[in-house]
């Protein structure tokens, strides 16, 4: 087993590991997966030292964390393992439950008879948080994430739901924390905005923020993580290939960017990083991974998998050694900001 | 794979085999109960032709729930079975909330991390049926019985929680049939007085009655099994081993021949023993004797019986499918050892 590093989300008492498994893609993404194939990715990650699990109520409408909670709970692992869901989608059985019209219309394969409906209120809230306890099957989760806020996902609809949240919701965040449901709060999202707007407005200790900081994309360095590591907030990075080109390279049949086709622009930037991987043996996930955690204000980098085979690869990639010089080579080259913070020699 | 009988309650399009597997015992009722020897009872159950199972929040604080749903979806059965469960009881994270004192204060082994709390008010009943929509991963279920609507369980308290039915918890049980949510209302209970209480002002299409008509106890003949024909409610009858005693014999171990969870009394087991005789002389056992006397008595539509392992479960299935030979009922009845009056309703062909 890895020892894998830990760091704190903000200032909780929460410490998670260098990578944490995300449960979407053992949730009926595309893919009917059986519950053994759920178990057997999970317990990968915990034998690979693992001990952060990320799921959601979205999630095969409930059945990553019925599934996560019963894996946990029947291998006795709960009290070892930090885990995340997320609020704002309660979900009602399907028969009597009109289906969301969603931004992504992600179509869960077999989940669990029920839909979700958004409610970002303190009544929504508090609901959501209770029926994923009584989904896990736990007394505490230790981060709730607030899921999908923002303009990314909501569109025109995002000032609606920012009100629910500021007219109520804050209020049961803040007192979920502070009882001790929870230990830490933050938000689930695709976007930095709405986790700045937030931070600035409710503290949090982190943001699952998925697709924003990579190889690829260095956005995030003109100023987002530089507040946020001013406040605290702790990044728990997610879809840091960008959804598929920075694990499977250009030569992938099916890559994707940001679950798109790959732009040109995108294609050649990374055929020039695999150039410089090449002359320095590095392998692109290494690099995509070990860039991302290299800056500070990341905690984590939450990662999905279909099976073992894919954790122990990603475990692999996070302590693959990596030549200083590559880093270097790579900002010579322009292929990274020289502001981007680069990963210490191990 | 037994063929088990199947009979209807009343017209709510539900119909339960004979036999049907309460999961109490499995959610940790005073033993451990690993996972795998969940799944491998009720997986023994549906295949030897078990279709109904019956669970509770109470049962484990959850876990009877949260296993049962798992085991019934990931083994891809869960449309083809009928579940009750049962509300009045909300499930608290206990780290945050004081447990409800029970009657019987029961020691659940290893269960989930809740503490249960009486609630028979509207919203208390909806939020029980929601939570088990949820522990479980279903969207609606087939029986819904209020449970432990009864002096007997609540004593001083049993006027309160009555009051709260009658404010606003009929109301609920209402809606979530009228709707569809549960297709039928029972009463999950330990007396019959209850269920007739209630049956006068709520109309009730089912109760689970334990322990109530047994070969040792027929009192229900008198009064229970009479109204609730007449009000056309379905019984669907547990605990017909008295807790043990008829199960175990009377040569079983005292700790385990127990009538109605007490010691047995030297008057029982005379009884028992004669009864063994019978059975001994038919050469049937005494477990299929007492399942099939109750199950004969056309009020009961189905006997629900618990099991901790898969040889209980094949004990349970052979107790009410072996066959009887002609004779033996009335050989107890010239005995003494039934009433006169006890239907004996022959089995389908």
């Amino acid at each position: 087993m890895s020892d894998l590093a830990r760091r704190p989300l903000g200032k909780s008492n929460v410490r998670v590991t260098s990578l944490g498994l995300g449960t979407v893609p053992i949730s009926g993404f595309n893919a009917d997966v059986s519950y053994d194939e759920f178990e057997q990715t999970i317990l990968s990650g915990y034998a690979a030292g693992i001990r952060y699990f990320d799921c959601a109520p979205m999630y095969g409408f409930g059945k990553s964390e019925h599934f996560l909670g019963h894996a946990l709970r029947v291998n006795k692992l709960r009290d070892d393992v930090v885990v995340s869901t997320k609020v704002g989608r309660v979900l009602k059985p399907a028969s009597r439950t009109k289906k969301l019209d969603s931004v992504y219309g992600i179509e869960w394969i077999d989940p669990l008879p029920f839909l979700d409906t958004y409610d970002y209120t303190y009544d929504g809230i508090m609901r959501s948080f209770e029926d994923s306890q009584q989904r896990l099957g736990l007394d505490y989760i230790d981060v709730l994430l607030v899921h999908d806020v923002g303009r990314a996902w909501h569109g025109d609809r995002s000032e609606f739901y920012w009100d629910q949240l500021r007219a109520s919701g804050y209020k049961a965040l803040d007192e979920l924390r502070s009882t001790g449901c929870v230990s830490a709060i933050g938000l689930g999202v695709n976007e930095t905005d709405s986790v700045v707007g937030v931070s600035r407005e409710f503290p949090i200790e982190c943001a699952l923020v998925a697709g924003r900081y990579t190889l690829l994309n260095h956005e995030p360095l003109h100023s987002a993580f530089d507040e946020l590591l001013s406040r605290s907030v702790s990044i728990i990075a997610g879809g840091i290939f960008n959804s598929g080109i920075l694990a499977s390279g250009t030569s992938g049949a099916t890559a994707t960017y940001d679950y798109g086709k790959v732009p040109a622009a995108v294609l050649d930037r990374v055929k020039s990083i695999e150039a410089v991987c090449e002359e320095y043996r590095v392998s692109l996930p290494a690099a995509a991974m070990q860039f991302v955690y290299a800056h500070p204000a990341v905690a984590t980098l939450v990662m999905g998998a279909k099976s073992s085979a894919e954790v122990d690869q990603n475990v692999a990639a996070i302590n693959e050694r990596i030549p200083p010089a590559f880093w270097n080579a790579l900002q010579s080259a322009d292929l990274l900001p020289a502001t981007a913070p680069l990963p210490a020699e191990a | 794979m037994t063929v088990l009988e199947k009979r209807k309650i009343g017209n709510t399009g539900v119909e339960l085999t004979s036999l049907g597997l309460g999961t109490s015992p499995l959610g940790g009722c005073g033993v451990r109960v690993p996972f795998t020897d969940f799944e491998a009872v009720v997986m023994k159950a549906y295949e030897l032709g078990v279709r109904y199972f019956d669970t509770a929040p109470l049962y484990g604080l959850g876990k009877s729930e949260h296993s049962l749903g798992h085991v019934l979806r990931v083994n891809g059965i869960i449309e083809d079975v009928v579940i009750s469960t049962k509300a009045g009881r909300i499930l608290k994270p206990a780290s945050r909330s004081k447990r409800a004192e029970s009657l019987y204060g029961i020691n659940w082994i290893d269960p989930l991390p809740y503490v249960d709390e009486y609630d028979y008010t509207y919203d208390g009943i909806m939020r029980s049926f929601e939570d088990s929509q949820q522990r479980m991963g279903v969207d609606g279920v087939d029986i819904l019985y209020l449970h432990d609507v009864s002096g007997v369980w609540h004593r001083d308290s049993y006027d309160l929680y009555l009051s709260q039915l009658r404010q606003s918890g009929y109301r609920a049980c209402d809606e979530l049939r009228s709707s569809g949510a549960v297709k039928a209302i029972g009463l999950g209970v330990n007396e019959t007085a209850s269920v007739l209480q209630v049956a006068a002002e709520f109309n009730l299409d089912c109760s689970l009655v334990a322990g109530r008509y047994t070969l040792l106890n027929h009192q229900p003949l008198e009064d229970f099994f009479p109204e609730a024909q007449r009000r056309g409610i379905a019984i669907i009858a547990g605990g017909v081993y008295n807790s043990g005693v008829l199960a175990e014999g009377s040569k079983g171990a005292a700790a385990v021949r127990t009538y109605d969870y007490q010691t047995a009394s030297p008057e029982i087991l005379k009884r028992v023993e004669a009864l063994e005789a019978v059975c001994g002389e038919f050469g049937i056992s005494l477990a299929t004797a007492a399942t099939q006397f109750v199950y004969s008595h056309p009020a009961v539509t189905a006997v629900v019986q618990g099991a901790l392992s898969t040889a209980h479960v094949e004990a349970n299935v052979k107790a009410i499918s072996e066959k009887i030979p002609p004779g033996f009922w009335s050989v107890l009845k010239a005995k003494g050892l039934i009433p006169e009056a006890a239907p004996i309703m022959a089995p389908a062909a």
